[in-house]
């Protein structure tokens, strides 16, 4: 009775490990096609190991609590039905149990591992994982995207939350004002970082298509300052010499008059 | 007998039942089979269809007391169980029970079904307490025990059918089917050019009997096809469509032994799925009562228990 049963135990222990090995093969599966559709959509690579895990635990914890001797049965037909019934009278004892179980430890033999591991539908798999592999790569070398959803979602928040206003870069420069020389608030910049944002969806600025400079004469209401004079930022509390005051005063004289 | 003999025994009984019936195996089969349980089965079919050949062959092949019961009307409990004689013995007269044709080890109830109630509950009670009541003494019966009855389903003239709650007492209701056509021209060469009778042995002895009602209670079966067999016997319950009363738990002791009492005359240690379908049939088809709506489309016992083992 001892030795069906540490049979038994054997042929369990060969069932969980092939669907620990279907699963792991499953769960590459998945794991791979996430990969190549966060490639694509540019997110993260390592975020598909959330569905790989999920996979793993669901479909592992179903197979393994859903072993049954039929599926041994199945891949050796001699032993159809005996197993089970050997496996669910394992404490009976008597002359035709014993003989039961004689018959169905000489038939084990026949139970092959490769009969498990190796069947048409994990070949596939397998052949299904290498195309996926080699799918990453192409797509990775050659920087493939559908639509890059991190940027996507990026330029929707600043949209909503980061429109730059007067208060964050010091003037705020209304698109409508077609002549902003008139403004005296443009010589009031602040000492605030100006976020400058190119909305790449819905804008129709294209950067690639850059044009060559145009001079333009502009009509402008600003009154010179006669007197030119530099001063140095509040912060270094200093004065700036009489003669690199004319130094300045010199260069913006000449670049005025080109 | 040891558990390896057994098929040579079975082989031999089927070979001697051969010598004399031709066809109709699967009635030999489930004969045997109630034999190897310990239970009683009756033979329904067409007259001409072997019934009471294949019994009194059956009967021969096993180191048994036979006797025969030819069922009519006016046939009375006391001609089957016994009566009491008086009897003259050195000058004192005393009364004797003179046993019947009941206290014998195979019986062979003849056209039951033209014997009168009163004699038929004489016989079924014989069956179910294996034990005859006469008068105030109780007498054992003998075992092993089978009463293996027939009877013809055209002839309704004459005829006292048994009650669905007596016709439970039988375990199996054998149907004999017609012989193919091969079949019957094996059985035209065979009765139309020979006159004697075919020589047969008795095969298995009492205590072989006993031996295989043992073997075939140990033989053990898988908790699905348990499961299979008992959703077989419940379903009829449930079936309200096409039954109207289902059958009984008799019924699924009587389908789970008859299983593994096939499963060890086809030479098998285990109680197999084929075994479970196969015995549902002779188990089930007289244990059930047809709806109206069942009767009326032409439906038999069969074709429901056909659906029910799918």
């Amino acid at each position: 009775m001892k030795v069906i049963e540490n049979a038994l135990g054997e042929v369990r222990k060969m069932l969980v490990l092939s669907k620990v090995f279907i699963t792991m093969i499953d769960g590459v599966l998945v794991f791979l096609v996430a990969f190549l559709l966060f490639l694509l959509i540019k997110i993260p690579w390592y975020l598909s190991v959330i569905p790989f895990v999920i996979y793993i635990l669901v479909y592992g914890r179903k197979r393994i609590l859903g072993i049954r001797y039929t599926q041994v049965e199945r891949v050796v037909p001699e032993l159809n039905e005996k197993l089970r019934t050997a496996a669910d009278n394992v404490g009976k004892d008597n002359e035709v149990v014993e003989a039961l179980n004689k018959e169905v430890l000489m038939d084990m033999k026949k139970i092959r591992t490769s009969l498990f591991f190796g069947s048409k539908s994990n070949m596939k798999k397998l052949g299904c994982m290498g195309v996926l592999a080699f799918m990453v790569i192409l797509v990775a070398s050659f920087d493939v995207e559908i639509f890059d959803f991190v940027t996507l979602g990026k330029s929707r928040l600043d949209d909503e939350n980061f429109l730059p206003t007067q208060k964050n870069i010091g003037v705020f420069i209304d698109e409508g004002d077609d002549d902003i020389y008139g403004d005296e608030s443009i010589i009031e910049y602040g000492n605030d970082e100006i976020l400058i944002g190119l909305n790449t969806v819905e804008g129709n600025r294209d950067l690639s298509q850059r044009k060559e400079l145009e001079k333009k004469n502009f009509a402008s209401s600003y009154q010179e300052e006669k007197e030119i004079y530099a001063t140095s930022d509040s912060s270094f509390s200093e004065n700036i010499a009489k003669e690199n005051q004319e130094v300045v005063k010199k260069y913006f004289n000449q670049i005025t008059q080109g | 007998m040891k558990l390896d003999e057994v098929p040579n025994y079975i082989d031999a009984v089927f070979k001697g039942m051969k010598k004399v019936v031709i066809g109709q195996d699967e009635v030999i089969k489930q004969m045997l089979t109630a034999i190897v349980v310990d239970a009683h089965a009756i033979l329904e079919g067409y007259p001409g269809l072997a019934k009471t050949l294949s019994v009194k062959t059956l009967a021969r092949l096993l180191d048994l007391r036979f006797s025969r019961i030819q069922n009519t009307p006016d046939l009375m409990p006391s001609d089957i169980l016994g009566t009491y004689l008086i009897e003259d013995t050195k000058g004192t007269r005393e009364l004797k029970f003179q046993q019947g044709p009941v206290f014998a080890n195979i019986v062979l109830a003849d056209e039951i079904n033209r014997a009168t109630p009163k004699t038929q509950s004489a016989l079924l009670e014989a069956m179910q307490e294996r034990q005859v009541t006469v008068g105030k003494e109780t007498y054992k019966l003998d075992r092993p025990f089978f009463v293996l009855a027939t009877q013809n389903p055209i002839e309704q003239e004459g005829t006292y059918p048994l009650p669905e709650a007596q016709t439970d007492r039988f375990l199996f209701k054998i149907k004999t089917e017609y012989p193919s056509f091969d079949e019957e021209m094996e059985i035209v060469e065979k009765y139309s050019e020979v006159l004697e009778e075919a020589q047969l042995k008795p095969v298995l002895k009492r205590e072989d009997i006993a031996d295989l009602q043992n073997l075939a209670r140990k033989i053990p079966i898988a908790n699905d096809l348990k499961k299979f067999a008992l959703d077989i016997v419940t379903s009829t319950r449930k079936k309200k469509d096409l039954i109207e009363y289902g059958a009984s738990p008799r019924a699924s002791i009587g389908l789970i032994l008859a299983a593994k009492g096939r499963a060890l005359i086809e030479g098998r240690k285990h109680v197999s799925r084929e075994d479970i379908v196969k015995m549902a049939f002779p188990v089930l088809r007289h244990r059930i009562v047809l709806s109206f709506e069942a009767e009326r489309n032409n439906i038999t016992p069969d074709d429901v228990i056909k659906i029910l083992t799918k």
